[in-house]
């Protein structure tokens, strides 16, 4: 849950990038480090194994000096995306404010996409929360594979819900992508815990 | 035309200034009594709530994210192991110990100190603090969590990321 540190003037907003193994959440992270200004970021720390798998979490904070006299920090989190670390997705998951759904293109990885975004939602459900109350924003990563699914399959599998989430393609190495989403998923929080309208909110589906 | 954007204009009158210096005072009282570096409280969720103290040579957001990510992981493998989950954790390092002690169910008290301070003697005081401060950290951490719909109105610039 969204927190204001009266001491530090500062809200807090917690956003966990979510998605299968190898699906590029860590290269998300790493692509966001490496673009934005040092001034609004601090270290990305990973918590991985000797073979750059996650194990438990990657972690970087940003902060923006949006409004007036206060700031606001993003806390961003990645979970390991490998099957085994199910409870260790639910534990990053506390309190999370906004989600990053990142879905790998390729079609071979269509069963792992899905088994994911069903695994997402099911520890949603065991912190209280559902897809239909929690902010989130939708990554088709990995655009630049040559068997990569198109994007009418994409969204009719993992956006096709009353209310569709902005949806991103994406080439995170390239940092293609990336920061659009970032800024999505920015944009929709600050909206949702404001009583800001929803004027200026990425549309549906943007590149 | 801008508008008037304070979200801490509408603190609740119950958590004012005076609660949040109680709780620093307390902090520093405890930074005292032990001669410990640092010493934070984040919620379970990685929130950094309060820290006073050096500044511990990192940034306080990757120290308390981390924080409660041990915990998290100490508790899921109390909870494997059929047990309660261990209320506190010490880490030790050439230089310098961590303890991690479990305030209440949704904050963390975090204590970085040197080996020459005496682990009883922070585990004393750490005990100590948390009945002074545990309900005035429930009454803040409930006055700072935010419900949607609940900050004021934000100019957003659509031409303009927010982050960039």
């Amino acid at each position: 849950m969204a927190y204001i540190n009266y001491a530090q003037r500062e809200i807090q907003l917690k956003v966990v990038y979510y998605g299968c193994g190898f699906c590029g959440k860590t290269t998300n992270l790493q692509a966001i480090h490496h673009t934005l200004d040092p001034q609004q970021k601090s270290d990305l720390v990973s918590l991985a194994t000797s073979g750059d798998r996650t194990l438990f979490f990657d972690f970087m904070s940003l902060k923006t000096p949006t409004l007036n006299n206060f700031t606001v920090r993003f806390q961003l989190y990645t979970v390991p995306g490998q099957q085994i670390y199910m409870s260790t997705r639910q534990l990053v998951l506390r309190g999370a404010d906004g989600i990053v759904f990142v879905v790998d293109s390729g079609w071979d990885r269509m069963p792992e996409n899905v088994e994911s975004f069903q695994d997402l939602q099911e520890n949603l459900l065991a912190n209280n929360l559902s897809l239909a109350q929690i902010p989130c924003v939708i990554q088709y990563n990995k655009r630049d594979l040559p068997e990569s699914a198109n994007i009418e399959y994409l969204e009719y599998a993992f956006n096709n819900r009353a209310i569709r989430a902005p949806s991103f393609e994406a080439v995170a190495p390239r940092g293609e992508g990336v920061i659009e989403t970032l800024n999505a998923i920015a944009r929709l929080l600050m909206v949702k815990y404001s009583k800001t309208s929803q004027a200026g909110m990425a549309p549906a589906r943007a590149q | 035309m801008r508008q008037a954007m304070d979200p801490f204009a509408n603190v609740p009158s119950s958590v004012g200034a005076a609660e949040v210096r109680a709780l620093q005072g307390a902090l520093q009282g405890f930074l005292e009594a032990t001669s410990a570096h640092w010493v934070a409280l984040c919620d379970r969720a990685g929130n950094l709530l309060f820290h006073e103290g050096k500044d511990p040579g990192s940034d306080v957001a990757i120290l308390c994210a981390l924080a409660a990510g041990s915990f998290a992981a100490s508790r899921e493998l109390a909870r494997r192991l059929g047990t309660n989950e261990f209320a506190e954790q010490v880490h030790e390092g050439e230089g310098l110990r961590i303890l991690l002690h479990s305030l209440d169910t949704e904050t963390l008290l975090v204590v970085v100190f040197q080996h020459s301070t005496s682990i009883g003697l922070v585990r004393y005081y750490a005990a100590k603090l948390a009945n002074e401060v545990t309900g005035m950290v429930e009454e803040i951490a409930r006055a700072g969590a935010i419900a949607f719909g609940q900050l004021p109105p934000i100019e957003l610039d659509p031409a303009r990321p927010l982050l960039s």
